[in-house]
């Protein structure tokens, strides 16, 4: 081996030795991270699924405790409640996705347009984002109040005799729900579009207007395929978001009138503490977190048919 | 070659210092804890015994109790009772107690009702009584009567109140209506239904009569009849048709008779339980749990005054009323079980006595005297409304009335307890019918028990 190789090989093994040293630098700095997720995400996780192999019950001693297999899930997708429940969830989604991002897109533009007050109308938007939400149940129990809330009094002054009863209803309250769960998450969704709205170059829509082409044409073939990865991740931040409406719906109508409200959220929670069935509960949850993740995936697999990362 | 050995041991101590700070956020407590635990058992090996109360943070807050845990400590030989506070109200509470006692923590006894020491029972976090009270030579019936709530044939409760429905009325109201005041004697739901009328004047927004949207209203008349909520077979009984008439009688009082507010008011305005205190209802039935709101002048000003009566008779001649015993079981976890029943029995007898508890004796051997001084300081803070020891014991104590638990106590009790109101809801809000709502209820009922056997 002649002086040169030796002198290369030298200097691979140190920079291999720098790697490794790197390497275990960087495994130091995350083990904080990890022994936490490790013992308050990932060990309850598979605790979970241990549970929802099991019939735990808090009304039987741990005793009686035996591990039954999949009988749970075999008895939840024959549960009619749990069946509605999963329904009522879907439909929350179908509704919540749409309606949120392209509403957070919407006021993002116009924000990104030169308006009157433009600062102040920004904030008012994002202001229900950080407003408590037992707050926001209240507010809005007033203005959707059947008797003489403020909107439906204006929907009797122009001759509907008989106005929706909002969060009484049973077949209007889980869209009125969706409703005030959408102003109140808007404000983040237009702030994110905003951003990538404002880093579209210029040059591409002073372009593209020499070329003759017109707003909407400029917004189609620029603007969405440009902030296609921001409408990406909003749009599986919002599914994800859509099957997490607990808080929401517990505070203001708690499932109710009858079941009308009662999501997979709800319908997990009375089965652990109104049933106190914590296994055919933990069942369920195990349910709506392989649908989350399917739908994520194909959310994954599909960005490359319309998301631009160039 | 220092300096980066240097930051080598750098990098190496500031990822051990975050990890077992991160570490012991989580078992520093414990550890703390476990010290104190040790130190405070072998005090309490050597002094008196140290029984763990389990009580929630605001009722370890009253007057009351803290006069129970003194007047008890004073009392007691060979034990001292310890709150152990344990965060969460009501249901929170009961659920934080049951996973707590599920987990083995050691609790020696805590306070029950009929509703929860069912559940308590079922999940074995408490013990059966019957061979405790054998043990010190007490019987159980002859000092609380053959009616006392059994689980399985066992006693796991000793009562040390009961709170009872009755009729709360404002005396203004009733003045102004020129309706003379309600007689225990002839009180039905007839003649309530009559009153207020008389005393409801829309336009002033006053009603009659003022109802809650809670499982008990809707079921008024059917646990006043007596009815079993399960046939004997085990199923529901909800299709008995007294259950629809105390239903349809709920949401008729608001949509038909208008002389409460009706169930979409009482819901969209977010009506509240202590709503009767605005002076804007003539009558309300409720626990006598509730005279606490009449003698808080501090929460409630007011100037107009309150009478009480029996709750409302189905039929004249029938007193009967819906009641709810409350009382002290012991904890599965309990390592002191003689101590903790002595505890037990000391207060299901004495406690009544004691100040500001606002307990009503339970047992069936008082003497026309001891039950009038029972009810005697119950009067005192009720003497704004001029409401005597005999009225109250009238409403609450009198052997004449037929007292029906409030709550359905079986299987699938709490699914059941739930969907009563949730149901009854959207009937009396004019989205489905009686037989509907009825079948719906009978329907899940049935599921809920069938889940609770099978369980």
């Amino acid at each position: 081996m002649n002086l040169a190789s030796k002198t290369v090989l030298q200097h691979r093994k140190k920079l291999s030795g720098y790697k490794l040293q790197e390497q275990r630098m960087g495994y130091l700095f995350i083990l904080p991270f990890a022994v936490g997720f490790l013992i308050f995400q990932a060990a309850p996780a598979v605790f979970s699924f241990v549970l929802s192999l099991t019939n735990m019950h808090f009304m039987s001693n741990v005793s009686n405790l035996k591990f039954i297999g999949l009988q749970n899930f075999v008895e939840l997708f024959h549960d009619g409640e749990v069946m509605r429940a999963l329904g009522r969830s879907f439909l929350y989604s179908v509704i919540y996705v749409p309606v949120i991002v392209l509403f957070g897109l919407l006021l993002a533009a116009l924000i990104n347009s030169r308006i009157y007050a433009r600062g102040a109308i920004r904030t008012a938007l994002f202001m229900p984002y950080i407003s408590n939400m037992v707050a926001i149940a209240i507010v809005w129990s007033v203005i959707l109040d059947y008797r003489d809330g403020p909107i439906n009094n204006i929907l009797r002054s122009c001759g509907c005799k008989n106005p929706p009863m909002w969060l009484m209803g049973e077949h209007t309250v889980l869209p009125t729900i969706v409703l005030i769960a959408v102003w109140q998450g808007v404000g983040l969704y237009m702030v994110t579009y905003l951003a990538a709205l404002q880093n579209v170059p210029r040059e591409l829509y002073e372009a593209a207007t020499l070329d003759g082409a017109g707003a909407f044409q400029k917004f189609r073939n620029i603007t969405v395929p440009l902030i296609s990865p921001t409408t990406f991740f909003l749009v599986i931040t919002a599914i994800i978001n859509s099957f997490q409406n607990f808080g929401i719906i517990q505070v203001l109508t708690q499932g109710g009138p009858g079941e009308a409200s009662t999501t997979m959220a709800i319908s997990v929670y009375k089965a652990s503490f109104v049933q106190y069935r914590m296994g055919y509960a933990t069942a369920q949850a195990m349910l709506l977190f392989v649908l989350i993740l399917i739908f994520t995936m194909i959310q994954w697999k599909g960005q490359k048919r319309w998301v631009n990362y160039e | 070659m220092e300096r980066k050995l240097l930051k080598k041991v750098l990098a190496v101590l500031l990822t051990a210092s975050m990890s077992v700070g991160f570490a012991s956020g989580c078992s520093g407590k414990q550890e703390g804890s476990s010290g104190t635990k040790a130190v405070s058992e072998s005090q309490a090996s050597e002094q008196k015994v140290k029984l763990k109360y389990a009580i929630s943070a605001k009722n370890a807050s009253e007057t009351g109790q803290k006069n129970m845990i003194a007047e008890i400590n004073k009392q007691a030989k060979g034990f001292e009772i310890e709150e152990d506070v344990i965060p969460g109200e009501v249901a929170d509470f009961d659920q934080k107690v049951m996973v707590s006692l599920m987990a083995g923590d050691e609790m020696d006894f805590l306070y029950t009702n009929d509703n929860t020491v069912a559940k308590y029972a079922k999940a074995d976090v408490i013990l059966p009584l019957d061979d405790l009270a054998k043990a010190h030579s007490f019987n159980i019936n002859s000092n609380f009567g053959d009616t006392i709530r059994k689980i399985n044939g066992k006693t796991y409760m000793l009562p040390c109140t009961r709170d009872v429905h009755i009729t709360f009325y404002n005396k203004s109201l009733f003045d102004k209506a020129h309706v003379p005041y309600p007689d225990n004697s002839t009180w039905t739901w007839d003649k309530y239904v009559e009153d207020a009328k008389k005393i409801t004047n829309a336009k002033e927004e006053i009603y009659g009569s003022y109802m809650l949207d809670w499982d008990t209203y809707f079921t008024f008349s059917a646990k006043q009849k007596g009815v079993s909520a399960y046939k004997a077979d085990g199923t529901s009984n909800f299709d008995d048709p007294a259950w629809s008439e105390s239903m349809k009688f709920f949401a008729d009082l608001g949509n038909v008779l208008k002389v409460q507010p009706d169930i979409v008011t009482y819901e969209t305005k977010k009506l509240q339980w202590d709503g009767f205190m605005t002076g804007k209802y003539g009558m309300f039935v409720c626990g006598s749990w509730a005279l606490s709101m009449l003698s808080d002048q501090k929460t409630y000003p007011r100037k107009w005054k309150a009478g009480i009566a029996v709750m409302p008779m189905v039929e004249s001649g029938k007193e009967s009323s819906l009641s709810i015993m409350g009382g002290y079981s012991i904890c599965s976890t309990t390592k002191h079980k003689d101590e903790a029943y002595k505890a037990v029995q000391m207060l299901a007898l004495n406690e009544w006595k004691i100040p500001n508890t606002g307990r009503v004796p339970d047992l069936v051997n008082l003497s026309d005297k001891e039950k009038l001084s029972a009810m005697k300081s119950l009067s005192e803070s009720l003497s704004f409304d001029g409401i005597t020891a005999q009225q109250l014991e009238n409403c609450i104590l009198s052997p004449k009335i037929n007292l029906v638990c409030e709550k359905v106590v079986g299987n699938g009790m709490t699914t059941i307890n739930d969907l009563i109101p949730k149901e009854g809801q959207l009937y009396a809000s004019g989205q489905r019918t009686l037989a509907q709502t009825m079948k719906e209820i009978k329907t899940k009922s049935d599921k809920a028990i069938s889940d609770d056997k099978n369980k």
